[in-house]
Formats: C-alpha cells, sequence, structure tokens
C-alpha cells in the first residue's frame, strides 16, 4: 500500500476529518490506547519527549517517514538524550531491546478506535510489535467513519504489500477471560495526533 | 441410540467444577458484552450482508480459487492446493525439510488443528511452538481446544500456573499478569530464532491474493514478520471475490466472537515483504517466501450441496457456542474434535472427508433445535436445521434404529393403532403411577424413556370430550379449526378444553377434525422424513375439506410445523405442494389470535380465580419465541389480566431442556437446564408460570412438583379460560 500524504483525496466527500475525533476517541481510549491530541509540529516533539521521559525509556526504534522528518524527530529526541535507531538495518538489530518504537500511521477509523498502519516495511512492523510501548503519528483530519469506508479505500489502493489496523494495546484473555494487556505487542499503545506540522504554537491543543 | 461413551463423558464434564463455573461466567457475560459491540452499526445489515457475501462466493468458489491463485502468484506467492490433510502435512514437511528449516512458530489455526499438523510436525522431527496464549496453554496441557476463540476457558489460573511452573522449570506466581509476563518472554525468544511461522488466515481475497488475520495478542503479527518462510493455513470456505467483501466480516468477527469492536491487530497481507535476518552478528532485510496452502479436505464437496454449502457462511466466530445451552453445559470437548458446539457438529461431519464419520453421528443428537445459535450467527446459518438435515440423511443411508422404525413406521404412521396404543397406554401405565406422574411409559417408546418420568396419559383424550361439550356459539364472529396436537389431545386435554373456551367467549366457532394425528416434529427430529411426509399428508386431508377461516395450534412446535415445515416438504411434487400451501395458509398460533380478537373487541382477559395480585411469570418456549417470533403478544395478554402482577423472569427465554427427544435421550443435561430454569422462576417469585407450549409444560411442570409443589406452571389457554 502506498503511504500518501495527502489521505484525504482519497475521503468520502461528507464525514471524515478532525471532526470524527470525538468519535474516535472514547472509542479508543476504552480499549486503553493513550490517545494524545496536539496543535502543532513543536508540542507533537515535546509530547513525545515527556512520554518518553516518564516512561523511563533510553532506546527508541523510530521509522521517520513524511510527518517526523518535517519535525526534525530524530534530531530533538538526540538531543534530548534518547538513543535512537532508525537504519533499517539497526531497527532489526535493536528492535528486541528498545525501550519504544515510533511509526508514522495513515488514518484512523472513529468506529473502533482504530489506527491503520502502511507495513509494507519490515521496520515498521518491528518498531510497532517488539518494543513495550509504540508512539504512532497521525494526523487529526484523517480520521475516518466507518471500517467500510477504510475497506473502500484499501480496495483502491492496496494491491500488495501489509497493512496492520491497529486497536489499543496488545491483550490477551485467554486465562480465565481476564483482560491483560502487553502479550506479544506493545503494552502500551499511544496514537499522537497532530492537527497541524507547522502551525503556530497557540492553539487550543 | 445415544451412544454410552459420550452419556459418560457428558456425565464427566457436569461434575468438572472448573469447567461448570469458567462457563457458567461466560454465559452470563456475553450477552450484553455482544449487544453493547455492536450498538454502534447496524447488527442486522452486517448480517445480511455477510450471509449475502459468502454465499455468493461459494456459488463462485472454484473461480474464486483460480482467482486467487493467480493473483497471489502475480505477487511472488506460492499456492499449495491440498486435497486433505495428509497432502497439506507432506507439503508443510518436504517444505521445511528442502529448506533445512527446523524450528517453526504457529499462530492461531483452526484448520491446523483440523489436519492435526503439529502432531505430524512433531513426528517428523521439527520444534513446533504455538504462540496463541490459549493454544500454547492447551498445548501443555496436552488438551484439544475446547473454544474456537479461547481454547483454554476449561481451565483456570491454578491448573495453568502448574502447567507453566513444569514447562518454564521455575516457580510461577499465581498472579495473571504475572503469568501473562512470563508466557510473553518465553515466546518471544521462540519468536526471534524461529525459521518458519505458520498462521491461519480469517480470509482470502480473490482480487488481490491477500490474506487476513485477526488477533489481540499481536501473535500474528510476529509470525509474519519474523521467520524467513511464512506458511498459510486457508480453507476454500475463507475465499471471498474483492477486498471490500472483508469489511462486514471484519466488523462481525471481533463483536460476534468477544464484545470487542475490533481486536487489537487486524493485518492483511500480499506478497512477500522483507524480514530481519541475523548472520555471523550482522543483520540485514532478506526477501522472505510465502506459501499459502489452500485446503479442501471435503470443504469443495460440500459447496456443492444445495443445503450444506450455506456452512461456507461460517466466519469462525465461535458466538454460537456463547449461547448454546448444550455447550454451556458440557464445554467443547465433548464434541469429539476441534470444532465444538451446534456448528462443531456440522463441521465434524464434513470437513474430514468423513473420517470423523463416527464422531459427527455420536454427537448430532446435542443439539436442542432452540434457535439460540441461528438468531445471532454472523453468517445466518440455520445450524439447527442443518443438524436435522444431517439426521435426516443418516437414516437415509443407515436407516432407523430398530425399535424406532417400528414406532415410526408402523405405528405413528398409522394412526387408528397409535392411537389406540396411547388410550391402551393410559392402562397399562396405571400399576406404576404416582401421582401425575410415571416412571416408565409402556412400549411404544420405551428405550427413550426409561431414566425419566413423564407425565400420564389422560384417561379420556381430547378427541373424545370434544363431543361431550355443547356447541356455542350461534352466531359465530369466525369457523376456526382446532389442531390439537398429541401432547393436548392425550395428555392434557384439559388445556384443549380450555382453548375451547376462550375462543368460544370469543364467538369463534371450533372444530376438531378426528383424522388429524401427530404433526411429524418427532419424527422429522429423529431424521425420518417418509413418515414425516406420511403424517403430513393425513393432516392436510383431515383439515383441507373443512369450511374454516383458520387453523387454531397452541403448541409452537406443531404450529411451525404445520405452518412453515409443511409446505417445504413435497418439493418434488406441484400438486401436493398447492395442496400444503393452501394448508400452511390457514394455521394460527392460539395466543396471537386471541390477542388480536381481545384487541379488536377491547376485551381483557378474564381477572385471576386465585387471590388478588398474584405473580405470573412467563417463559418462552424456544419454538413460540425463535420459529414463530411470538414473546410480546403472550406478556401483554398477562399484564393485561386482572388479578395477576406480572412478573418477567431472568433468561425467560432460555431452553427449559424437554425440546422434542433430547429431554429423554440426555436426561441428566435437560435435568440441568430445568433445574437452571428452576432457579430463575424460584428467583422471581411468582407463583405462577405461564407457557406456550405443552412441552415446556411437561418439563417445567415435572420440575415444579418435585422441588415447589407451591408454584403452579398454567398453559396460558387455562389463565385466559381463567382456569
Ligand atoms: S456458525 Fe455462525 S455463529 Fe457459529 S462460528 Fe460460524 S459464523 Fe460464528
Ligand atoms: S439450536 Fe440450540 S442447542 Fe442446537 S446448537 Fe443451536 S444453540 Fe445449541
Amino acid at each position: 500500500m502506498p503511504t500518501l500524504t495527502n489521505w484525504t483525496s482519497l475521503f468520502p466527500k461528507v464525514n471524515h476529518g478532525s471532526k470524527l475525533f470525538a468519535a474516535y476517541e472514547p472509542r479508543a481510549k476504552g480499549v486503553l490506547a493513550e490517545v494524545t491530541r496536539v496543535g502543532n509540529g513543536k508540542r507533537a516533539v515535546a509530547a513525545i519527549i515527556q512520554l518518553l521521559t516518564a516512561a523511563q525509556a533510553r532506546t527508541v526504534v523510530c521509522v521517520p517517514e513524511t510527518k517526523s522528518g518535517a519535525l526534525g524527530l530524530i534530531a530533538a529526541l538526540e538531543s534530548a538524550g534518547f538513543t535512537v535507531y532508525s537504519r533499517p538495518e539497526d531497527v532489526a538489530r535493536y528492535a528486541q531491546t528498545a525501550d519504544a518504537g515510533i511509526t508514522e500511521m495513515e488514518f484512523a477509523i472513529a468506529e473502533t478506535g482504530s489506527c491503520v498502519q502502511n507495513d509494507d516495511r519490515v521496520e515498521k512492523r518491528l518498531c510497532s510489535a517488539l518494543p513495550p510501548l509504540h508512539i504512532g503519528l497521525l494526523m487529526t483530519e484523517h480520521i475516518l467513519e466507518t471500517i467500510p469506508d477504510a475497506f473502500r479505500i484499501f480496495s483502491r489502493v492496496f494491491d500488495a504489500g501489509y497493512i496492520s489496523i491497529i486497536t489499543g494495546p496488545s491483550r490477551t484473555a485467554d486465562i480465565e477471560r481476564v483482560l491483560t494487556i502487553g502479550m506479544h505487542g506493545p503494552a502500551r499503545m499511544i496514537p499522537v495526533f497532530i492537527d497541524s506540522l507547522g502551525g503556530n504554537a497557540d492553539g487550543k491543543f | 441410540m445415544v451412544n454410552s461413551e459420550l452419556k459418560r463423558e457428558i456425565a464427566e464434564k457436569l461434575q468438572d467444577t472448573v469447567l461448570q463455573n469458567a462457563l457458567g461466567r461466560f454465559a452470563a457475560a456475553y450477552p450484553a458484552a455482544r449487544a453493547l459491540a455492536y450498538a454502534n452499526i447496524d447488527c442486522e445489515a452486517t448480517r445480511d450482508a455477510i450471509s449475502e457475501i459468502k454465499s455468493r462466493a461459494v456459488e463462485n468458489i472454484r473461480a474464486l480459487a483460480d482467482q486467487f491463485t493467480a493473483e497471489a502468484g502475480k505477487r511472488g506467492s506460492h499456492v499449495f492446493r491440498a486435497a486433505n490433510g495428509a497432502a497439506a502435512q507432506k507439503y508443510i514437511i518436504d517444505l521445511l525439510t528442502a529448506k533445512g528449516l527446523r524450528r517453526v512458530i504457529k499462530s492461531k489455526s483452526m484448520v491446523s488443528e483440523e489436519i492435526h499438523l503439529n502432531d505430524a510436525l512433531t513426528q517428523a522431527g521439527f520444534q513446533v511452538q504455538e504462540t496463541d496464549l490459549g493454544e500454547w496453554i492447551i498445548s501443555l496441557a496436552g488438551h484439544r481446544p475446547s473454544h474456537m476463540v479461547m481454547p483454554a476457558i476449561h481451565l483456570d489460573r491454578r491448573q495453568i500456573r502448574n502447567y507453566f511452573t513444569k514447562e518454564l522449570n521455575k516457580d510461577i506466581p499465581l498472579d495473571i499478569a504475572v503469568m501473562v509476563q512470563e508466557a510473553r518472554q518465553a515466546l518471544r525468544q521462540a519468536f526471534i530464532r524461529a525459521d518458519a511461522g505458520i498462521s491461519g488466515a480469517n480470509f482470502g481475497i480473490a482480487e488481490n491474493g491477500a490474506i487476513g488475520l485477526v488477533t489481540n495478542e499481536g501473535n500474528g503479527r510476529l509470525t509474519t514478520t519474523l521467520p524467513r518462510l511464512h506458511i498459510v493455513l486457508i480453507g476454500y470456505d475463507k475465499l471471498l471475490a474483492k477486498l471490500e467483501d472483508a469489511a462486514p466480516i471484519i466488523r462481525a468477527l471481533p463483536r460476534s466472537a468477544t464484545g470487542q469492536l475490533l481486536t487489537s491487530y487486524c493485518t492483511m497481507i500480499s506478497g512477500p515483504t522483507l524480514v530481519p535476518y541475523e548472520e555471523n552478528g550482522e543483520f540485514k532485510l532478506v526477501e522472505k517466501e510465502i506459501h499459502y496452502i489452500l485446503l479442501d479436505n471435503g470443504r469443495l464437496n460440500i459447496a456443492d450441496d444445495p443445503k450444506f454449502k450455506q456452512i461456507y457462511q461460517c466466519i469462525r466466530c465461535a458466538s454460537c457456542l456463547n449461547v448454546c445451552p448444550v455447550y454451556h453445559l458440557v464445554g467443547g470437548h465433548v464434541y469429539g474434535h476441534v470444532y465444538a458446539g451446534g456448528i462443531g457438529v456440522i463441521l465434524t461431519a464434513f470437513l474430514n472427508e468423513q473420517k470423523e464419520a463416527a464422531t459427527a453421528q455420536k454427537i448430532q443428537e446435542l443439539c436442542l433445535s432452540c434457535g439460540c445459535c441461528k438468531e445471532i450467527c454472523p453468517g445466518k446459518i440455520d445450524i439447527p436445521g442443518l443438524i436435522g438435515e444431517m439426521r435426516e440423511r443418516f437414516v437415509q443411508k443407515e436407516g432407523l434404529p430398530f425399535t424406532l422404525g417400528i414406532i415410526f413406521r408402523q405405528v405413528m404412521a398409522n394412526r387408528t393403532l397409535f392411537h389406540a396404543l396411547l388410550r391402551l397406554a393410559y392402562f397399562a401405565q396405571t400399576p406404576v403411577k404416582s401421582g401425575k406422574f410415571i416412571r416408565h411409559l409402556p412400549f411404544f417408546l420405551s428405550d427413550m424413556v426409561k431414566e425419566r418420568s413423564l407425565p400420564a396419559i389422560a384417561a379420556k383424550p381430547f378427541r373424545d370430550l370434544i363431543g361431550e361439550i355443547p356447541e356455542k356459539p350461534e352466531k359465530p364472529r369466525a369457523r376456526a379449526a382446532f389442531f390439537s396436537g398429541c401432547s393436548i389431545d392425550f395428555v392434557y386435554p384439559e388445556v384443549g378444553r380450555s382453548v375451547l373456551k376462550v375462543l368460544q367467549d370469543l364467538d369463534i366457532a371450533l372444530v376438531f377434525p378426528q383424522a388429524q394425528t401427530c404433526c411429524g416434529a418427532p419424527v422429522a427430529d429423529a431424521g425420518d422424513r417418509e413418515t414425516l411426509l406420511n403424517l403430513a399428508r393425513q393432516n392436510i386431508i383431515a383439515f383441507e375439506q373443512l369450511n374454516v377461516d383458520f387453523i387454531i395450534a397452541a403448541c409452537p412446535a406443531c404450529t411451525e410445523y404445520l405452518g412453515h415445515k409443511y409446505k417445504e416438504l413435497f418439493t418434488d411434487d406441484p400438486a401436493w405442494t398447492a395442496r400444503a400451501e393452501a394448508f400452511t395458509h390457514k394455521i394460527r398460533e392460539f395466543t396471537q389470535v386471541v390477542a388480536g380478537y381481545y384487541a379488536q373487541l377491547e376485551m381483557l382477559p378474564p381477572p385471576s380465580a386465585d387471590h388478588d395480585g398474584i405473580k405470573v411469570t412467563y417463559h418462552d418456549s424456544c419454538h413460540m419465541k425463535r420459529a414463530l417470533g411470538i414473546s410480546s403478544e403472550p406478556r401483554a395478554l398477562l399484564q393485561a389480566a386482572e388479578g395477576y402482577t406480572y412478573v418477567e423472569m431472568k433468561n425467560a427465554d432460555t431452553c427449559c431442556g424437554m425440546s422434542g427427544a433430547f429431554g429423554v435421550k440426555f436426561p441428566e443435561l435437560s435435568g440441568q437446564l430445568a433445574q437452571k430454569k428452576f432457579a430463575s422462576i424460584e428467583a422471581s417469585g411468582a407463583a405462577v408460570v405461564a407457557v406456550s407450549c405443552p412441552a415446556c409444560l411437561m418439563q417445567i411442570r415435572g420440575m415444579l412438583d418435585k422441588k415447589a409443589p407451591h408454584i403452579k406452571v398454567k398453559h396460558l389457554a387455562e389463565i385466559l379460560a381463567g382456569r
């Protein structure tokens, strides 16, 4: 599946975008996704540094694409003292032991509180599957209403490759049906929604 | 007849308190969780979409398989079409051997269980590691899965802790979060070391050769991301034409399975991508290989079967188990193979090249035909209908058991003889009669009823009484005929009298054709289509010449047969089909007729004959509620009846456990269901239980007579007749 910056062009005319955040958020929180929303790129970087610091993370694996590139995320993390690996071979080596993984995601689905990640690149999967903490970057305007909306888009753009729809942290209920998080994937899943990559720093978020 | 080994297994499961507690808690929690999950989408539209999409897929299954194979090939995946489990096993073993790969990890796959892949791989010298927590637990325990979605639901944390302690060779505390962390660490190492990953697939897409995997734990993603070789086990029944077809399935599967809006991970894969690979301490990314094993194992044969092709509509959500009263009591292992519950009975029979035919035959009796599964199945599969069809085909092939053959074909098919024997039964039972109940019905159903008390045959059947009741009314509002059914006729003639009174009070003239006979439900239940046809013809002939506006039945099972099933019986015979349609067209259920006239005439039911404010509750018959769709009218009538206070019992629509021959075949299970019903009735505080079905009347009265004789159970007709 291609990674697009203008997903909106494929979205249904009505019912998409940041107005669906209100519908998305409670559903995602309901499955223990730690939903975060920021007004602009600067605040996104600050929020990520704060999250990693609070989690006492030291090593981070990250696959920069368009959003984090624009934010200068890796440089910012490094200057904040984190060790960051982002070359595919390095991610392959360090993802198993890293404290956190950061990826960029394509769009969210309000119906189920989910985030869609183009996972053609194996290093993205490693970042979002192996560490105990996964942070995913999304644009707030990239929210769809329903699962069928998402599949209509997949059917236009997914020819070959790998797509993941991620809904909260890894979980199991296989012992006495007691919900327990962090089975094989991350125990914490933090989608960070960015209203505008540039933008000024004075917005609500 | 019911196999003694099955009976022994059932007895064992009823004693297993861990299982009983787990299933009891789950049964109580599931319906609300499911309802909540569906709250934000249109459940019925989703079910319609799935059954439509999947029934379209099966019509085209060979073309879809060709397209899927071609498209997957174009994107670099290999497809092997395996005729059966042995062929699939051999392909996998040869592939792993040729590549020199030994360590295999697996994410959950029912197909792998179906073909016993783990045993085959282990015997061939490969290391096989299940990674789904539940599957891992049962592999440590050496058990088969007892539920398609929650394979280890039959075990508790203590038992699991002990398996972990043994496997990991260290002390594990009795704390689920810690146990899960221990499992994560142990299995993570297996993932990192694995050479090959085997997964199932929740669907396969013909238009782009993709497969989809739905998991919560994240093992599906790791299995398809870390090893260099990915083998996918997928049945033909999982193929869909288009990617968009997967949307309703993705919507329904988690909602129906576990009450989640979506599982944590839903992945779609088409064609190989890179994988991480370590060589001499160097990490690099290398190409992987994907091999799809498209498994037949009986599936293509079913695709051609006009009835059983429905099983392609199954999305393996297991919600049919989640609502099945029989599964709630016995769990999954009793079903003998890997697929449990009602759908398990059917899958076991067909997805095995008939290898499990003996098992299938053994378990086909484990269904009450209560319809709970059919009502919620996201693929809209008529599970009880298919189980009935299985029994019918079995009888066609193997014949009826000897005594049943005599009872059905020589006795029941001959009304005069059948009724003469029923009358004789009244005299034969006298010496062993205790109160209203006797231990043994005489000869004609003898081997079915050994372990169970059944009600006494009445001294005078309704057909004799009706002649003694003066004809009313002079100027009838309508003319109706009454179909009593055997139970009202020979066991509960007083219910028949009440029906008559209620209708006469409404100025409806009632006739009772003496040539009517059994509706055929019991013989159909045992798979005897021949006798069913014979009885249907007799009844049609008995009623078709009457000049009546409609035909009333006060037994929902009879109503279902007369009103729905008769018209589907004579498929090859247009003349009889027309006669059957004219007949079924006139069939009405008693309660609905009465409720309709009361509303039209602005009448109220008669006041309670007992003391004022007596509490009454209502038990839904399975046939009444789920086959006929009648549940509000009886309640409304009871609520309107003066002198009664209506109270709703918990789980009012759960089967009482009688259900045709089930109650006599599995007295232990039937007794447990009756016990649950009793607990609900008692908790409601009602002094009167109203029912609309003579079979429920029989079951509930039998139980209340023993446990709480002060609580009365009455057919609704009796209450409406002021009795
Ligand atoms: S038969 Fe229906 S309810 Fe049962 S597993 Fe299949 S889809 Fe689910
Ligand atoms: S009809 Fe009832 S008893 Fe039979 S399989 Fe379905 S839920 Fe179970």
